[in-house]
């Protein structure tokens, strides 16, 4: 029998190094790219040759005022939509850890929102918040309330795309927060009924701690994801009423595939990306210091 | 095990059952729209009861701009996965041999990439597909989807691929086999559920992409998500095929994540994230 003869990690680069050669390649050089033509003069509805201008998008983006209105949408659109799913898929996920008879359908209720397009969802809400066609406002009204007109009005429009984003991915987070809940011992439950703990503070006291790496985790990766949202705000509300749905990135859209002006936007896609960096530098450190991986 | 009092059971229910129906809600409505006449789509109050008509299925599926463009849906969606799979495949047959500092890293690179926001990538892609003539491509649009696919199958197969005891290598190597032969005789067998699985969550994510389809096609590889959004054009929305369509895009997927729920959860809970 030969000796036994351990394969060195060294015969795995070849089958590794492919992928990440190709990921890097088709990331990184776009973004090259997008710095080199930040600084050009670039747009497709001049016939004039892109010439070297600095900085000068830069500096125009600092008056205009379309754009500094777009970075708290863009805040906004972050931090309500992924603070409520967090909240809410917390509670939807301690429900269905509870077993309760008769209630398994909500799992695979919750797995529409998670795989259908999202071109769809914006299309759904965007026929629900329409009067007549959709039932938003026939809902309220059965309950006595009187529905704003959702899309025309700068605040209703806001509150619609952030419910539209609740909808659409608090089923997954809930789904993340069930998986990481079930591995929980369930030695420390039954400790904190020795204790005398009501069922209400087993949740706060043990299911809670337990759960609040996985909450971070989840909320890194739901922030990252709502920095980008994109198909919900262009069919739902296409930026209006007068741009105050518009985000950073839809305004970067909108300056490069409405106005044409490739140079100007790409100013604002790399302002964009210094956005994400912010987020990204936090999470590299968080995940580099928590994030293990089973051997 | 736990004690609940019948109060907070009932409140349990009631918020379940609640939350179950406002998700399930708007995707009833939009279905029911889809089977109602104009007269009916805007009756007040909303009929729950009516004569369905097979209509909008029956226009949009007359309509050759959305035949072409389910076609293309299904040649993009495949192609991606395909293509992906062969970069994915050995990727993670390296990785479920690495350890410690090497997985985590590898494992967080990759993942980090799939979720940076397109927008970053969009205008380059734009500018670059339209001086080499890869702008209304399928294949434009197979290789931006690369970026996404590769890690997405990655997540998802690597707990399965994990599963498979590594002494099947050391006794393929015994035997006389290369890396390449073990890779693709002895564990690609035993993981295909794996591949299904991932396959499947990649063809998803291809399928439903919006904002890179909307820029890189125009007329002849327009995709469905975007040859919607055409019903929504100057001469006033039309409803009824606006829902079926979105009917017509949404089934499949929804198939497809019904059949493979656990995997979806369980590549991003892989990686345990500790207390």
């Amino acid at each position: 029998m030969a000796a036994y003869q351990p394969i060195p990690q060294r015969a795995y680069y070849k089958y590794l190094s492919p992928s990440i050669i190709v990921l890097l390649l088709l990331t990184v050089l776009p973004v090259l790219f997008t710095l080199y033509l930040s600084t050009s003069s670039l747009s497709f509805a001049s016939p004039r040759p892109e010439r070297f201008i600095g900085l000068r998008n830069y500096s125009r983006l600092l008056d205009d005022s379309r754009f500094l209105q777009s970075i708290p949408v863009s805040a906004l659109f972050i931090v309500a939509p992924v603070a409520l799913q967090l909240v809410l898929g917390f509670i939807v996920a301690v429900i269905m850890n509870e077993r309760l008879p008769g209630m398994r359908w909500l799992r695979y209720v919750l797995v529409a929102p998670m795989v259908i397009p999202p071109i769809v969802t914006g299309l759904t809400w965007r026929v629900m918040f329409t009067p007549k066609l959709g039932s938003v406002n026939y809902f309220l009204s059965l309950i006595g309330l009187d529905g704003p007109s959702w899309l025309t009005d700068a605040n209703w429009a806001l509150t619609a795309i952030v419910i539209v984003a609740v909808w659409g991915w608090t089923p997954f987070v809930a789904l993340m927060f069930l998986a990481a809940m079930q591995s929980f011992p369930d030695e420390l439950y039954e400790a904190a009924v020795i204790d005398g703990a009501t069922w209400v503070q087993s949740v706060r006291h043990v299911t809670l701690p337990l759960l609040k790496p996985t909450v971070t985790f989840i909320g890194i990766l739901r922030t990252m994801e709502a920095l980008g949202i994109f198909p919900i705000i262009y069919i739902v509300t296409a930026g209006g009423p007068a741009a105050a749905t518009e985000t950073v990135n839809f305004y970067a859209y909108v300056s490069g595939f409405s106005y044409l002006k490739v140079g100007y936007a790409s100013a604002i896609i790399v302002v964009f990306f210094f956005m994400l960096l912010l987020i990204i530098g936090p999470t590299m450190r968080f995940l580099l210091r928590n994030f293990q991986v089973d051997d | 095990m736990k004690r609940r009092s019948n109060i907070t059971t009932i409140c349990l229910y009631a918020v379940g059952i609640i939350y179950g129906l406002a998700i399930l809600g708007p995707l009833v409505w939009i279905l029911l729209l889809a089977l109602k006449n104009a007269l009916d789509a805007f009756a007040y109050p909303p009929l729950f009861i009516f004569e369905p008509t097979f209509e909008h299925f029956i226009a949009i599926f007359q309509d050759p701009e959305f035949r072409l463009a389910f076609a293309n849906s299904v040649v993009i969606a495949t192609g991606s996965v395909a293509l992906a799979m062969l970069f994915a495949i050995p990727a993670t047959f390296a990785i479920t041999i690495m350890r410690g500092r090497a997985r985590r890293n590898s494992l967080l690179t990759i993942l980090l990439i799939r979720m940076v926001p397109g927008m970053i990538y969009l205008l380059p892609y734009f500018v670059f597909y339209s001086r080499v003539d890869l702008l209304d491509t399928h294949i434009g649009l197979i290789i931006i989807y690369l970026i996404f696919c590769v890690p997405l199958i990655i997540w998802t197969l690597t707990p399965v691929w994990g599963a498979v005891p590594l002494e099947l290598r050391e006794s393929g190597m015994i035997d006389g086999a290369s890396l390449w032969q073990i890779l693709y005789l002895i564990e690609l067998p035993l993981v295909r559920v794996g591949i299904i699985a991932s396959g499947i969550v990649a063809f998803i994510f291809a399928w439903n992409e919006f904002l890179f389809a909307l820029v890189i096609t125009r007329k002849k590889t327009v995709t469905l998500p975007v040859i919607i959004t055409r019903y929504m054009g100057y001469e006033g929305y039309e409803w009824g095929k606006i829902s079926a369509a979105a009917v017509v895009i949404m089934l499949p997927v929804v198939v497809f994540g019904f059949l493979i729920q656990r995997y979806m959860i369980t590549g991003l809970t892989a990686g345990a994230v500790k207390g």
